[in-house]
């Protein structure tokens, strides 16, 4: 593959240099390989190109002539269409027989991705016909197509195998994702309605609007400085109480080791949904039982602060046995005779938890423990049944005291149809959730034991 | 070495090929074809239609009559929530996915005319369908004349009393000429204002001990499963309704003639909260319970209004716990379920002859004390008919059938609502039915919602409002400017500008 200090950028995709061969397959894929001699490769190559040609031309107007009175555009040819409909989004208003900007975004990007694959094709043939001319030229052998099939089933096989979950990924995965990202710069909400209306490109500025109106800006400030603290209190509660009640259990003094994890286990066996609908009512300060028992009148919801720290030890109460079962899993299947040596070695018992249970406990649950994070960062149901994101906040917009941020973006699209702006939110949300994430995970003992 | 990947994805570019293929049609408008004589509209070959509802029981129901009536033509439904169709038809519609037929509130009627998927019927039907259904209740589907859907059952906010707690209650003071002799009775004849009630429910404390009076089966009522309830149960027990929500707090808002947009509800440029009919209204129907949370009677020690809500009201109405709430049909419906349960365990003295109405009854809300009767919002069920649909003519005729007579019993029957005819003798039972019949008379006094954009907007600045007031502190004046900038912010957030 040529000397590794002159490698430019552009070998890597079309081989060490453009042979006549190579520029041959710049025009017509496999014509190079024609030249080349290796007839079943240039037939293989030459197959992509002709089914994109033909997909082009069935579906042009010279096949398939459009109606009258429709526009233009609708008779153009499958991937000329996608492009001038993303492009566009859209030039008649109407409904149903008219453009429908979110459908012509989708088409557009499956347009763009299928030309991205032939632009990966074109690239390798053009690569091929390169290599094999030179290839030629240095023992003049002529590889034969057949050999060449096997050399590639033999040393892709791993990329056969894995190609239909990549095609699934691609068009379920990344697609919609995609979608999403790209709504976030359009000015899709609800003046501007599809199918009836058409949608347009706006650029950036959503994402000027969140930073310049003082609004939008503040109500964002204090969402998300809420929403991290929020994540970051409800793991690690939930994390050591559940790493309390798991050493407490296990400790060989303590009776009835199943009847206590079965109790601990049972607010987890409850569809959480249920339990927060029933918390809700529980903690109602006019009529809520809890304060009639205590014969008080605490604001467990209506206030800014307390209704924080109740959803924080809700939120303990719910979560705390996943972590409690993790745990007592991995403690025990601890080697014990780690512990005997450390006896013999003259450890106490509170020398050898935190010597030693709590850095392996540690290196094992960091992955679960930034999923945890991530999974509180967007935990929707415990905001959304108990609290409802209130107490009220007259200073924000469309979110109140306890509001995070996915509550946030609840908020705009049911009730206001602001899809433009919640999109803008579940990006941001995704680089604040990603970095730290990756961050995290990349810095965790089971991230570097795994590579 | 990816080449054997490639020819896979060329496998799945085909595929994809296929179902991008886009079916163009000629607006369909011109394609209904109406047969004189059969007075349907002639179906297309091989139709076969679809339906969202969501009550299992009703659809079945539907169904079966629909084959008795058209066997060759299939009809099946799916269970999709009024509220979830609109947004489930925005992506269902254009893929073609979507039922031809669909349930929905009159606010998605907004939502989903202005996005396009609602079929407009030519003006013959039109024409039918008004003739058929009450002018209010077709009102919410019109827009600059045009027809977009047609109303199924209507449903307003009204007084709904427990008539055994009422009977117990001497009468309140008023200024109206009294004949009654418990508070049943006045209610019923009418003979107290609405600012009268407010006060005399005030004036006991909203709870039971509080009227002195001896309240029937009170042990009873707040008997939790197996155990005694306790007095601290007693809490705003007389009138207790869901405060943080502008649906059922509007009418409060009506008495010196505020209308929200306008005299037809429909003026997008005329929201305003702040006019001073909007000040005397609060004012004059709320007295000093409302905006001094501390000194208020009427809701003692009610921390904020978001306490009371559905399971603080209404919900303690259907256990008999509260004497008095402002509620619609659905109110009702809960209770026919439980009255088997309590006519076999006696509870409440009900034995098998005992009907719903003896213990519940429902009428217009008293009127304001300057004799204005009190506007509540009519909200409207509709069926609608999806403009992606590849059989216009075969939904014309499920849309028609949808409306005849037999189905509207069965509206009545089986989903306990009450259907929007025109003429209630049409129903058999509707007109015996006092609760029934209570509802319609506040009916009379409902306005339809807003069929405009805005509509969907109003409803938080609406609510907030109230909550400025009680919640805040704020005076009436500035809780009115607070709602109108909040209403003002949102029409800006969302793109009403730019357009």
């Amino acid at each position: 593959m040529g000397n590794k200090k002159t490698h430019k950028w552009w070998q890597k995709f079309i081989g060490q240099k453009m042979t006549p061969s190579g520029w041959l397959s710049f025009f017509v894929f496999g014509l190079g390989q024609m030249k080349n001699k290796q007839k079943g490769k240039a037939l293989f190559f030459f197959v992509f190109q002709f089914v994109y040609a033909a997909i082009e031309f069935l579906t042009s107007s010279i096949v398939k002539p459009g109606l009258p009175g429709q526009p233009e555009y609708w008779g153009y040819s499958f991937f000329r269409r996608g492009i001038h409909g993303f492009i566009s989004l859209g030039e008649t208003t109407g409904g149903r027989f008219r453009d429908n900007s979110p459908v012509m975004m989708i088409e557009g990007i499956i347009a763009i991705f299928l030309l991205l694959i032939l632009i990966v094709i074109w690239l390798m043939n053009i690569k091929d016909a390169n290599e094999s001319y030179l290839s030629y030229k240095r023992t003049g052998e002529v590889q034969s197509s057949k050999e060449f099939y096997k050399e590639v089933f033999e040393a892709g096989f791993a990329y056969v195998v894995s190609a239909p979950a990549l095609i699934l990924l691609m068009f379920v995965s990344i697609l919609p994702i995609l979608f999403s990202f790209l709504t976030a710069f359009t000015n899709w909400d609800a003046y501007h309605n599809p199918p009836a209306d058409l949608i347009d490109w706006v650029g950036l500025d959503n994402f000027f609007q969140i930073l310049q109106l003082p609004g939008w800006r503040s109500t964002f400030l204090g969402v998300a400085s809420w929403t991290v603290i929020w994540a970051i209190l409800s793991t690690f509660t939930t994390f050591f109480g559940g790493l309390l009640l798991a050493t407490v259990i296990n400790n060989k003094r303590v009776i009835f080791k199943k009847v206590w994890r079965t109790i601990l286990i049972l607010p987890w066996a409850i569809p959480s949904m249920v339990s927060l609908l029933v918390f809700k009512n529980f903690l109602n300060q006019t009529y809520g039982p809890l304060n009639r028992l205590l014969e008080a009148n605490i604001p467990w919801l209506n206030d800014a602060v307390i209704a924080k720290i109740t959803l924080v030890v809700i939120n303990f109460w719910l979560g705390v046995p996943y972590f409690m079962m993790l745990m007592t899993g991995i403690l025990t299947s601890f080697d014990k005779t780690i512990y005997e040596a450390a006896k013999v070695d003259g450890a106490n018992s509170n020398q050898s938890f935190w010597r030693i249970t709590f850095p392996i406990l540690i290196s094992q649950v960091t992955p679960l423990l930034i999923m945890s994070f991530a999974g509180n960062f967007n935990n929707f149901g415990v905001v959304f049944f108990l609290s409802g994101g209130g107490p009220r906040n007259i200073n924000f917009e469309y979110a109140n005291h306890t509001d995070i941020l996915i509550t946030w973006i609840y908020n705009m699209t049911k009730d206001f149809k602001m899809y433009n702006m919640a999109s803008v939110m579940s990006i941001l949300i995704f680089l604040l959730i990603g970095s730290i994430s990756t961050w995290n995970f990349l810095r965790s003992d089971a991230f570097k034991e795994d590579n | 070495m990816k080449k054997l990947l490639v020819i896979l994805l060329v496998i799945a570019m085909i595929f994809s090929m296929a179902g991008c293929k886009k079916q163009v049609t000629a607006k369909f408008a011109e394609d209904l074809k109406w047969d004189d004589e059969k007075k349907e509209y002639v179906f297309e070959k091989n139709a076969e239609l679809k339906f969202w509802h969501d009550n299992e029981a009703y659809a079945t129901k539907i169904i079966e009559l629909w084959n008795a009536k058209y066997p060759d033509v299939p009809l099946t439904y799916e269970a999709v929530g009024s509220t979830d169709t609109a947004e489930k038809m925005k992506l269902d519609g254009p893929a073609g996915l979507g039922a031809d037929v669909v349930y929905i509130p009159h606010n998605s009627v907004v939502d989903m005319r202005e996005a396009g998927l609602l079929f407009q019927y030519p003006e013959s039907d039109e024409a039918y369908f008004k003739s058929m259904m009450q002018d209010s209740a077709s009102a919410v589907t019109l827009f600059e004349d045009n027809m977009f859907a047609v109303p199924s059952s209507v449903e307003n906010v009204a007084l709904v009393y427990n008539k055994q707690i009422l009977a117990a209650l001497p009468t309140l003071p008023t200024v109206l000429n009294l004949t009654a002799a418990n508070l049943l009775e006045q209610v019923e004849r009418e003979e107290i204002y609405l600012e009268e009630l407010f006060a005399g429910v005030a004036s006991w404390g909203n709870n039971f001990a509080g009227t002195g009076a001896d309240i029937p089966y009170l042990a009873e009522r707040f008997e939790a499963e197996g155990e005694e309830g306790t007095a601290a149960e007693d809490k705003h027990t007389l009138l207790a309704y869901q405060l943080y929500d502008a649906y059922h707090n509007y009418f409060l808002l009506t008495r010196d003639g505020y209308r929200v947009f306008g005299a037809d509800n429909n003026d997008p440029t005329k929201f305003d909260i702040t006019s001073p009919q909007v000040t005397s209204s609060i004012q004059s129907a709320t007295g000093d319970w409302y905006g001094n949370k501390d000194g208020s009677k009427l809701f003692p020690g009610l921390a904020t209004i978001q306490d009371m809500g559905w399971d603080q009201g209404p919900a303690r109405f259907q256990k008999g716990q509260v004497a008095m709430t402002f509620s619609g049909p659905w109110v009702i419906s809960d209770i026919n379920k439980n009255f088997t349960t309590w006519a076999e365990t006696g509870k409440f003295g009900i034995t098998a002859d005992t009907k719903v109405s003896d213990i519940y009854g429902a009428g217009k809300i008293p009127r304001f004390n300057n004799d204005q009767q009190p506007i509540t919002f009519s909200g409207v069920q509709v069926t609608g008919m999806n403009v992606y649909t590849n059989y216009p003519n075969a939904a014309m005729n499920l849309m028609r059938f949808l409306t005849s007579g037999e189905v509207m019993n069965v509206v009545y029957n089986t989903l306990g609502k009450i259907p929007a005819v025109q003429d209630s003798a049409t129903i058999p039972g509707l007109n015996e039915d006092t609760i029934s019949q209570g509802f319609l008379s506040q009916a009379a006094f409902s306005h339809a919602m807003p069929v405009i954009q805005e509509g969907n907007y109003m409803w938080d600045p609406l609510r907030d409002v109230w909550t400025n007031i009680f919640d805040e502190k704020m005076s009436i004046e500035d809780a009115q400017a607070k709602s109108l900038q909040d209403y003002d912010d949102i029409l800006a957030n969302s793109g009403k500008a730019a357009e």
